[in-house]
C-alpha cells in the first residue's frame, strides 16, 4: 500500500516531470505560453557621417563578401560573428539595422544544422524581446520572421505566432509610413 | 523569406551613398535662377523682379516652354510612384505570405482566443496591405495616361 509520503513524492515528481515537459531539451524555453506580440518600433534618424561610420559600413560590408564567397557554414558564421563582434562608432543610428542583418543572416547560417537552432534561438531571441524597441526597417521584419521559422523547428508555437505577428506589424508599419 | 529583403549589399550601398551623399553637400542655397514672383515679399512688390522679359514670340515660346517645365516638376513623378508602388506591391506579399505561415500555426489551437486573434489580425493586415498596393498601381496608371 501506498505510504502518504510517497503519495507526496509521487505527486511532486509528476509536477516535476510535467514540467519538464513542457520545456524543450535545452530546458530553458517554456512551450505552451501564449504569444506575446508586443512591439514598439521607432525611426532610424541617420546621425552626421564620421570616418569611423564609413569604416564600419565598409567593414561589415566586407564581413557580408566573406561570407558570401565560401559554401563552408563554419567560415560564414565565423566572418558573421566577427562582424558582429566589431565595434560600433558612436552615434551610428544605422549600426543597429546592419547589426539585426549580422544577426539575421549568422542565426540563418546556424540553423542550416538541426543543432544549430538552439544557438540561433538565443543569439536572436534576446536581440528581438518584445521589451527592447525595434528600428522601423524590413531588418526587424527579417529578424523577426526568421526567428519565428526557429521558433517553429524548436516547436514552440507561442514564440513563433508573437514573431510573425510582430513582424506583420513592423511591415504594416512601413507600409503606412510608405503611403503618408 | 526573400521578399522582406532588399539584399545587404543593397542595404549597405545605400547606407555608402547616403553617408557620402550627406557628407558631400551642404544646405541647399537658392538655385540662382531669378524669375517672377518669387521674391518672397509676399506680393508686396508689384515691379517685374528678375531680368527684362521680352514680348517677342520668340521669348513668349520660350517662358511658356519653361512654365510647361516646371509644372511637369511639380506633379508627381510616375517614375517614383512606379517605386512606391513596387515597395507597396513587395510589402504585401510578404505580409500575406507571413500572414498564412502564423494562421497555419492557429488552425493548430482552434480553442487559443490569442492565436485566433492574432490570425484575425494578420489575415486584415494581408488584406489592407493588398488593397494598397493595387490602388497604387491604379493610382500611378491613371497619372501616367497623357492628358485629354
Amino acid at each position: 500500500m501506498r505510504s502518504p509520503r510517497n503519495f507526496v513524492l509521487g505527486t511532486v515528481m509528476a509536477a516535476m516531470l510535467a514540467s519538464l515537459g513542457a520545456c524543450d531539451p535545452e530546458g530553458d524555453r517554456e512551450l505552451g505560453a501564449s504569444p506575446d506580440a508586443r512591439i514598439s518600433i521607432h525611426a532610424v534618424q541617420p546621425g552626421a557621417p564620421t570616418r569611423e561610420g564609413l569604416a564600419y559600413i565598409e567593414a561589415v560590408a566586407r564581413v557580408h563578401a566573406e561570407a558570401d564567397g565560401t559554401t563552408d557554414v563554419d567560415a560564414q558564421g565565423a566572418a558573421l560573428r566577427r562582424g558582429l563582434a566589431l565595434p560600433v562608432p558612436a552615434g551610428l543610428a544605422e549600426a543597429e539595422v546592419l547589426r539585426l542583418e549580422l544577426a539575421t543572416r549568422l542565426g540563418e547560417t546556424l540553423a542550416s544544422r538541426p543543432e544549430g537552432v538552439a544557438v540561433a534561438l538565443d543569439l536572436l531571441e534576446p536581440m528581438l524581446d518584445p521589451e527592447r524597441s525595434l528600428p522601423l526597417d524590413r531588418a526587424s521584419a527579417r529578424a523577426l520572421v526568421t526567428l519565428g521559422d526557429l521558433a517553429v523547428e524548436a516547436g514552440d508555437d507561442a514564440l513563433a505566432v508573437g514573431s510573425y505577428s510582430r513582424a506583420i506589424r513592423v511591415m504594416s508599419s512601413l507600409r503606412k509610413e510608405l503611403e503618408r | 523569406m526573400s521578399t522582406t529583403r532588399p539584399t545587404t549589399g543593397t542595404r549597405l550601398a545605400r547606407a555608402l551613398v547616403c553617408a557620402l551623399l550627406t557628407a558631400g553637400c551642404g544646405p541647399q542655397t537658392g538655385g540662382g535662377t531669378v524669375t517672377p514672383g518669387t521674391s518672397g515679399s509676399g506680393g508686396s512688390d508689384p515691379d517685374p523682379q528678375g531680368v527684362t522679359e521680352g514680348e517677342g514670340m520668340g521669348e513668349l515660346r520660350k517662358r511658356l516652354g519653361d512654365l510647361v517645365d516646371r509644372e511637369r516638376g511639380l506633379r508627381p513623378s510616375a517614375t517614383s510612384d512606379a517605386g512606391k508602388c513596387e515597395e507597396l506591391c513587395e510589402l504585401a506579399t510578404s505580409i500575406c505570405s507571413v500572414q498564412e505561415k502564423l494562421c497555419e500555426l492557429a488552425d493548430d489551437h482552434p480553442d487559443d482566443d490569442a492565436y485566433q486573434g492574432l490570425c484575425r489580425e494578420a489575415r486584415n493586415e494581408c488584406r489592407e496591405a493588398q488593397e494598397s498596393c493595387v490602388r497604387c498601381v491604379e493610382t500611378n496608371q491613371n497619372q501616367s495616361l497623357p492628358p485629354q
